[in-house]
């Protein structure tokens, strides 16, 4: 083909031309989704050999674009070796649930199913008999599409090995008088369940089903329910000492329970959750994973009605636990917090939000224990100061730090974590530091791939040059620098020069920032000049010096890489518009809904994910990879 | 490994003349190989020809069989070691194998060329895995600079690449 390039005379011979087709398809299977659709703009060559890669490509992962069908289409070729597909739906209607339900299939995975309708269910009911792996998100939610039981049923009689079942969705819409029966008929590997909300009723009655069944066991022959069922993640009204009860009896292998309520009227005796109902969770200590969580969506609320003595009783059991979530726990004080902490031996995960009563002393004497935490996120814990973290930096092998809205936290605490040699992500949002702790960050040795300062008010231009000053650009790709008074265009102009390649930038509802920091950011030059900026998250939205001006510096050439871009959208309706016709593949976000793909999954906080999901985050975090979203997923 | 077993070498000739001597088992790793021993020939103090591939990369490829073939050799010695050893002497050699590969992209190619004519399997993944690296995450004329291609479209065959692809647009200017 195409003789090699006489670019200078020791340039390498062209791949295209010496390479058999064969290889070259090798190559590119070896590429993500994306880059291998870059390829196959490179050459003829690179273009057959790609659409051929395309035909035994064993996983299809495009979360980045969501494309419509007419597009996918070419892209997903009739391909026997197709295992895995992850896809972002959010332009797909029903006509594509043939594009997407193939024989082979082990893993499915789609976000933004809004305009599909219930139909997918039961077609991969029909067709997908080897699917082991499903996680569907957001479902048939356009107003007026069919989804109903009969759906489900399909697909739990069809999908016969089944392990790992996701549905966030709203279950009220499978509501049947045989929703409880339909479960008998489902894979008996099923691992892993995880429901989008559940109304109370319906949870109960599938639960006692499931007990039922247990204790006949001998006598008749029933149907079994779950007999394999290890992880369960629910969100209900209340969680209450009634379903714990039931959880633990009807499910005893369980080792994950992840439990989320967000209550919208003040839970009374009989609905709330007890000590004595924390007295029953884990009856076996098989549990690895616990986490409930009183979210404050609709209510200022938490659990009243736990004190330090329900969490003693259920510390007691949990000796192998290994991760620990609680949230909304108002009158756990630090005895309760440091039960935990000094039964688990083996905890890696504790994250506690809302403890407003956790002080430095549950750490007080942590280096005693052969604790070795990974992850630890403590939010609005308000009387944590200094101390607390200094102690906390002890464990050497924290790898996420999330401390938003720890208010009494100042440099100090900042000063003790700059050393730890596995730190990628930390976030201070609302904490009280200033910019010597941003040199404390500087000079440090954190190997940081996620930084967020959002709101921390004391902060000025002066932290951008003290950060950046050491080794911390080689490795930091996402930045939240929101809500920081102070920070003007000199501020992101001496970014920009530090040529820091970074991927996610967050500046909003900054008063001082204008279009020169726009200008700067889109003339910024990384490795060498070839690239243009590298980010792919620009999030301005409400900054206050923005004009209609810095539209266009989002026009071609600039800002190859965008894919998210935050602005306020009453800027100038005109332009705005015109700027989503000329890029239809950049997600514009304009009433300041926070950016990134992942942040509408409900499902993906870190603190969910088990093992298998983290490494994503991991792996993402160590080849600096094009899965977005790992840092939008901490937002909540 | 059987103690007794003759020690069979066989001796590979690169197209400058260099001979490199190696175990008749390492050497298996390479279909051609195989295939030239199997109808009889090669064994001979001759050794076996390679053609087009130099010194310098064939060298590169006997140091990678040799390792390969040493590490085989010890997972089959202790078949009764337990589940972990085998995962973490699966990881160094998987470490071993990218430090190896981590090379300037003309040797690299030259790897490339070589292995898939002396039909190593083990080779010619680790290498597209090493090119597929370098091309992860880059734009289309990124990667025509870097690999040294020319772009040979018609200007026919790039409106319709606009036209399939306008979401990568911005990554194949």
């Amino acid at each position: 083909m195409s003789p090699p390039d006489p670019v200078e005379p020791s340039s390498p011979p062209a791949m295209d031309s010496a390479l058999p087709a064969a290889v070259v398809a090798t190559i590119l299977s070896h590429l993500d989704v994306l880059s291998l659709l870059a390829t196959s703009a490179v050459c003829r060559c690179f273009r057959s050999c790609a659409s051929h890669a395309l035909t035994f490509l064993s996983s299809f992962h495009l979360l980045e674009v969501a494309l419509t069908h007419e597009l996918l289409r070419p892209l997903l070729p009739p391909n026997p070796s197709l295992r895995s597909l992850r896809l972002d739906c959010n332009r797909l209607e029903d006509a594509a649930i043939g594009c997407l339900v193939r024989t082979g299939l082990h893993e499915l995975m789609l976000l933004n199913c809004d305009n599909i309708s219930g139909r997918l269910l039961r077609e991969l009911g029909a067709t997908c008999q080897d699917l082991r792996v499903l996680s569907l998100h957001s479902l048939a939610e356009r107003r007026g599409l069919p989804i109903s039981f009969s759906d489900l049923q399909e697909l739990l009689n069809g999908c016969s090995q089944l392990e790992c079942l996701r549905l966030a969705l709203d279950f009220s819409m499978f509501d049947d008088p045989n929703f409880s029966h339909v479960w008998a008929s489902a894979s008996e590997t099923l691992t892993s369940l995880e429901f989008g909300y559940i109304p109370m009723v319906m949870l109960l009655e599938l639960l006692t089903v499931a007990m039922e069944s247990q204790q006949a066991m001998h006598h008749v022959k029933t149907p079994v329910f779950f007999p394999s069922l290890q992880k369960l993640c629910l969100s209900v009204d209340f969680i209450t000492d009634h379903l714990i009860g039931s959880i633990s009896t009807a499910l005893p292998s369980l080792t994950h329970l992840d439990l989320q309520d967000a209550p919208i009227i003040e839970p009374t005796t009989s609905s709330d959750l007890t000590n004595a109902g924390l007295q029953r969770i884990n009856p076996n200590g098989n549990l690895k994973h616990i986490s409930l969580m009183r979210s404050q969506e609709f209510l200022f609320t938490s659990f009243r009605r736990v004190n330090d003595l329900g969490i003693l009783l259920m510390a007691e059991k949990c000796s192998n636990l290994e991760s620990v979530c609680l949230g909304g726990f108002s009158r756990v004080t630090d005895t309760g917090f440091r039960a935990i902490i000094h039964s688990c031996s083996g905890l890696h995960k504790l994250r506690v939000s809302h403890g407003s009563q956790l002080t430095d002393l549950v750490f007080h004497d942590i280096i005693a224990t052969s604790l070795c935490l990974t992850h630890v996120s403590l939010r609005w814990c308000n009387l944590l100061t200094d101390v607390g973290i200094e102690r906390l930096s002890f464990n050497k092998d924290l790898n996420i730090l999330d401390l938003r809205e720890c208010r009494s936290l100042g440099d100090e605490a900042v000063r003790s974590l700059s050393c730890l040699p596995k730190l990628q992500i930390l976030l201070l949002d609302g904490t009280d530091i200033s910019d010597q702790a941003l040199k404390y960050l500087g000079v440090g040795t954190c190997p940081l791939a996620s930084l967020s300062l959002r709101g921390c008010r004391k902060l000025t231009n002066d932290c951008i040059p003290l950060l950046f000053a050491g080794s911390v650009k080689q490795n930091l790709q996402v930045l939240d620098l929101s809500r920081i008074p102070s920070i003007t265009d000199d501020g992101i102009m001496l970014l920009a020069r530090s040529r820091t390649p970074l991927i996610e930038l967050r500046m909003r509802e900054n008063p001082k920032v204008g279009d020169a920091a726009v200008m700067a950011l889109a003339s910024m030059l990384v490795d060498g000049g070839t690239h243009g900026s590298s980010l792919q998250l620009l999030d301005l939205y409400d900054c206050g010096r923005i004009t209609p001006l810095a539209i266009r510096w989002f026009k071609k050439p600039y800002f190859p890489r965008l894919r998210w871009l935050g602005i306020t959208g009453s800027l100038n309706r005109v332009m705005v518009d015109a700027l989503v016709r000329s890029r239809p593949f950049l997600h514009m976000a304009c009433r300041g809904e926070e950016l990134g793909t992942l942040h509408w999954d409900t499902f993906s906080d870190w603190y969910r994910h088990n093992d298998d999901d983290f490494d994503e985050l991991e792996q993402w975090l160590l080849d600096g990879d094009l899965v977005s979203g790992a840092e939008t997923s901490l937002e909540e | 490994m059987a103690a007794g077993k003759p020690v069979v070498m066989v001796t590979l000739v690169s197209s400058d003349g260099q001979s490199f001597q190696l175990l008749e088992e390492a050497a298996l790793l390479s279909a051609m190989v195989r295939d030239t021993i199997q109808i009889g020939q090669g064994r001979g103090p001759a050794g076996i020809p390679i053609r087009n591939i130099t010194g310098q990369t064939l060298s590169m490829v006997v140091v990678y069989c040799n390792k390969h073939y040493t590490a085989a050799a010890a997972a089959d010695g202790d078949d009764a070691a337990d589940e972990e050893k085998k995962v973490a002497n699966k990881k160094q050699l998987r470490e071993w194998d990218e430090q190896f590969i981590n090379l300037e992209q003309d040797k690299l190619y030259d790897i490339l060329v070589a292995a898939n004519n002396l039909g190593i399997d083990g080779l010619v993944d680790l290498c597209c895995w090493r090119f597929a690296d370098m091309m992860k995450g880059k734009s289309a004329s990124e990667i025509r600079v870097k690999l040294g291609i020319r772009d040979d479209f018609t200007s026919e065959q790039r409106a319709q690449i606009e036209k399939d692809s306008p979401w990568v647009w911005s990554r194949t200017t």
